[in-house]
């Protein structure tokens, strides 16, 4: 092992610690949609802002018949508009073809990669970014273990492994699959992708609690009535109806993206922002959400489906007429549900959590509804047009904050209505934003692992979500319908309306 | 560092006044905005006042141009003043306001407020600023083509000063400057403008192959205009230790860098240098048996705004700078 390299003294001041240290990127699953779409631009984006090294190589793998040329040409495509620094990364590209079963694959891998660092110059950092199903995440894990790829060749050098969600189908098959990356790779080693968490705004949930000495006395059982979380897409399933049939709304929607939402909004302030301290209170705050039995699946659990409907001024076609859909599907694509959490700040508050395809309007928010005033002085016919006070946090789109609050209608009477103080990140900042990809690929590749997934918060996310997998396997919970276009069904009002609350019109 | 955006702020509204008082200027600023309220204009939203000081038209032009520019990045209230100790006693002002849309369909308003002040007035120019500042908002006020006097008054309102070194090339004025630092945050443009060299060159010092080549390095080569070339000199004494009889700094159009380093009868060269007629600059390493490590990045459409986004950016103190500065007024050319 050599000696750890000095610091770099002309860095100093330039705030580099957020460009990408000397390696190489090995994309596994190198010829597909992920890579193609996401991964590419991202990486050129890196490369455009000055984030990547100038010791860079990519490397790219797939059962998919490729030559070095034809990834570079792939490269190329991906990115019509590229800046001059890409023609550079292009060029130091390379392409290995093979079985992810076949131990040859990764001996040339090895080789491969052995080869890009010496015409780089990279010292043995390296990444892999598993762009494939994840039916496949362990046998690839095995492949680069058993030419000692899953160790850095040096101290000073560092080996991460990069998987995509799902992270199993339920509890049993996520902690086998942890297991099974463990075998070869430490947990330090591997960073779990929920692109949700590379949204600028899903940070600035953390900025917003922990940036704001206003918010956070008011964040608690004391002064919120109950908190709405809704993950809406306006889109049906388009042409992923084959994997769709396979996971639902609960394990597309729920276990990560709405577990990690909810997380970041019940967490109690960690002692630094970074990966630790985030990480530790994420797992603490989902640890605290009870348990729902199989009765509280039967009450506080909405599972339906999208009928035929009309959807943004077009008539569009039930879920069970989707291409690649079973016509008698039992696969739900909405999910309402109430949970609650047992801890000091939040207990006795519950949260109501939605999501679903085909609804109105794609959103995401985040809704903390405050208790009404104790007593309220004005009279009934002054004040019908008022309500508790609310705190929205719009994650996308139109990202802001806004809050409800009750002030005098100008005039000679004394009535009080709900204004709405609407701050828009977009109407405050006109920068753009990194891209949840760009943003997390450079983390990985700088070895910060403060927004991806820690085994442990996989782990107690399908804690909640595997007795509602079980309770409907059983078919305790019948499937409802609702038209495309409408904010869900029925049973998913009479599930907030028998706590005498109503949904948000978002 | 980011690039600034094409997008033009519109004026929406505005008001002038000859011969004024100032209480006349800040009424005539909010009945401007209530009147925009009244066409439902979007709500502002703000992050600092921004004030430039320009006495000549060709300055203030070439400010006013720049700081409009800012609007999606750092949207502010402008004040640009434009002082005249030596003519009569007057104020003549013009208030305008402006709306910047986005391509999401967001809109940022924003208010610029010019301000001529001829007589003894000019030297008092906090006077003026204090009307206007936003309330608990940083306030970085922009010598523009210029270095303040310590003793300007002006200073006291500022929370961070920004200059141009350029302004101040010469060894005199880098330690009258490097003064004035050690009292004040002050943030230099120029520094601003350099980094793309500065990243680069660093950069190329992050393999490991390369890092070695710092302590060895035999001839520092610099390129430029007076004040941009001294700096980077400074900076690289500062940072590397390297002597400055080493440093060669020549007159040039554009910045380069150019280092080489021997060590076991070897030699190793470490270019950063600007593309002739495109907007580009390329680093590059070559070391004896090793790769040849080289990338370019292009250099942005309008320097002086996107200079001055990313030194609003950090408005704070920078150590580095000063020891760059601090070493600078001990080099020669």
């Amino acid at each position: 092992m050599s000696d750890p390299l000095p610091e770099n003294p002309l860095a100093e001041g330039i705030e580099v610690d957020r460009r990408a240290p000397p390696g190489v990127l090995v994309v596994v699953g190198a010829s597909g949609d992920l890579t193609a779409r996401k991964l590419l631009p991202a990486i050129e984006q890196l490369s455009r802002r000055r984030l990547l090294p100038q010791a860079f190589g990519v490397i790219g793998v797939a059962r998919t018949e490729l030559t070095d040329d034809g990834f570079r040409q792939l490269m190329t495509d991906a990115v019509p508009d590229s800046g001059p620094g890409w023609s550079e990364v292009v060029k130091h590209s390379r392409y290995v073809t093979g079985e992810y079963g076949d131990p040859v694959t990764f001996s040339t891998l090895a080789e491969t990669i052995s080869a890009v660092e010496a015409d780089v110059g990279a010292a043995g950092n390296r990444t892999f970014y598993l762009a494939t199903i994840p039916a496949v995440f362990e046998v690839v894990a095995d492949g680069l273990g058993s030419v000692g790829l899953n160790r850095p060749p040096t101290d000073s050098t560092a080996v991460r492994l990069v998987i995509e969600k799902p992270f199993g189908r339920d509890l049993g098959s996520a902690r086998e699959l942890d297991a099974a990356l463990h075998r070869t790779f430490d947990e330090e080693q591997i960073y779990r992708i929920d692109h949700y968490l590379g949204k600028e705004t899903v940070q600035n949930v953390l900025a917003l609690r922990f940036a704001n000495a206003i918010f956070e006395p008011l964040w608690n059982r004391s002064y919120i009535d109950h908190v709405q979380i809704t993950v809406a897409e306006s889109l049906g399933v388009e042409k992923r109806g084959g994997f769709y049939e396979t996971a639902g709304a609960l394990r597309d929607i729920v276990q990560n993206h709405v577990m990690q939402v909810l997380s970041l909004t019940l967490m109690e302030p960690p002692g630094s922002i970074d990966a630790q301290g985030i990480r530790d209170e994420k797992v603490k705050a989902l640890r605290s959400v009870v348990i729902p039995s199989p009765d509280d699946v039967r009450n506080d659990v909405v599972r339906a489906q999208y009928d035929s409907g009309w959807s943004e001024g077009k008539a569009v076609p039930a879920y069970r007429e989707e291409p690649d859909v079973d016509p008698a599907s039992q696969t739900e694509t909405y999910v309402a549900m109430k949970l609650m959490c047992d801890n000091w700040r939040w207990a006795g508050v519950p949260i109501y959590i939605r999501t679903g395809k085909r609804l109105p309007k794609r959103l995401t928010e985040v809704a903390l509804q405050f208790h009404g005033v104790p007593h309220l002085a004005f009279g009934k016919a002054e004040s019908r047009d008022l309500r508790p006070n609310a705190l929205v946090l719009r994650i996308q789109p139109d990202e802001g904050v806004a809050l409800r609050f009750g002030a005098k209608v100008p005039g000679q009477a004394f009535n009080v209505r709900d204004v709405l103080m609407d701050m828009s990140y977009g109407s405050a900042f006109m920068e753009d934003a990194p891209e949840a990809y760009e943003r997390l690929l450079l983390d990985a590749m700088v070895g910060d692992p403060t927004l991806f997934i820690r085994s442990d918060e996989v782990d107690q996310a399908w804690r909640v979500v595997d007795p509602i997998l079980d309770a409907w396997q059983g078919r305790a919970v019948p499937l409802a319908g609702y038209a495309a276009g409408t904010w869900g069904p029925r049973q998913a009002d009479q599930l907030i309306e028998r706590d005498d609350r109503q949904w948000r019109t978002p | 560092m980011s690039d600034i955006g094409t997008a033009e702020p519109q004026s929406v509204d505005y008001w002038t006044g000859e011969g004024i008082r100032l209480s006349e200027v800040v009424d005539a600023l909010a009945d401007l905005r209530d009147q925009s309220t009244d066409h439902h204009s979007s709500a502002r939203t703000a992050v600092m006042t921004l004030v430039a000081v320009a006495p000549g038209d060709e300055q203030a032009y070439e400010a006013t141009g720049a700081l409009r520019s800012l609007a999606g990045h750092h949207p502010s209230r402008i004040v640009l003043l434009r002082p005249d100790p030596d003519s009569v006693a007057h104020l003549g002002a013009r208030a305008t306001l402006y709306a910047l849309d986005s391509d999401h369909h967001h809109r940022i308003n924003f208010e610029e407020v010019m301000l001529e002040i001829g007589g003894q007035a000019a030297r008092h120019l906090d006077s003026f600023v204090e009307a206007f500042t936003l309330s608990d908002l940083p306030v970085a006020v922009w010598y523009v083509n210029s270095i303040p006097e310590p003793s300007d008054p002006l200073l006291s309102v500022a929370t961070a000063i920004l200059i141009d070194s350029r302004d101040a090339p010469d060894p005199g004025q880098l330690r009258s400057v490097l003064q004035l630092a050690r009292r004040r945050t002050l943030v230099d443009l120029s520094w601003t403008r350099l980094r793309p060299w500065r990243e680069l060159l660093s950069a190329l010092f992050d393999p490991p192959a390369s890092r070695p080549w710092l302590d060895h390095l035999d001839t520092v080569e610099i390129t430029g205009k007076e004040g941009p070339r001294r700096l980077l000199g400074g900076w690289l004494s500062a940072q590397t230790g390297v002597s400055h009889r080493r440093i060669s700094l020549q007159d040039a159009r554009h910045v380069s860098i150019r280092l080489a380093g021997r060590r076991d009868g070897q030699t190793a060269t470490f270019t950063v240098e600007r593309v002739d007629g495109q907007r580009m600059i390329v680093a590059e390493a070559n070391l004896p048996d090793g790769p040849t490590l080289r990338s370019t990045n292009l250099l942005p459409d309008d320097p002086l705004a996107t200079s001055l986004a990313n030194a609003l950016t950090h408005l704070r103190p920078d150590p580095i700078w000063e020891r760059a500065l601090s070493a600078a007024t001990a080099l020669v050319d």
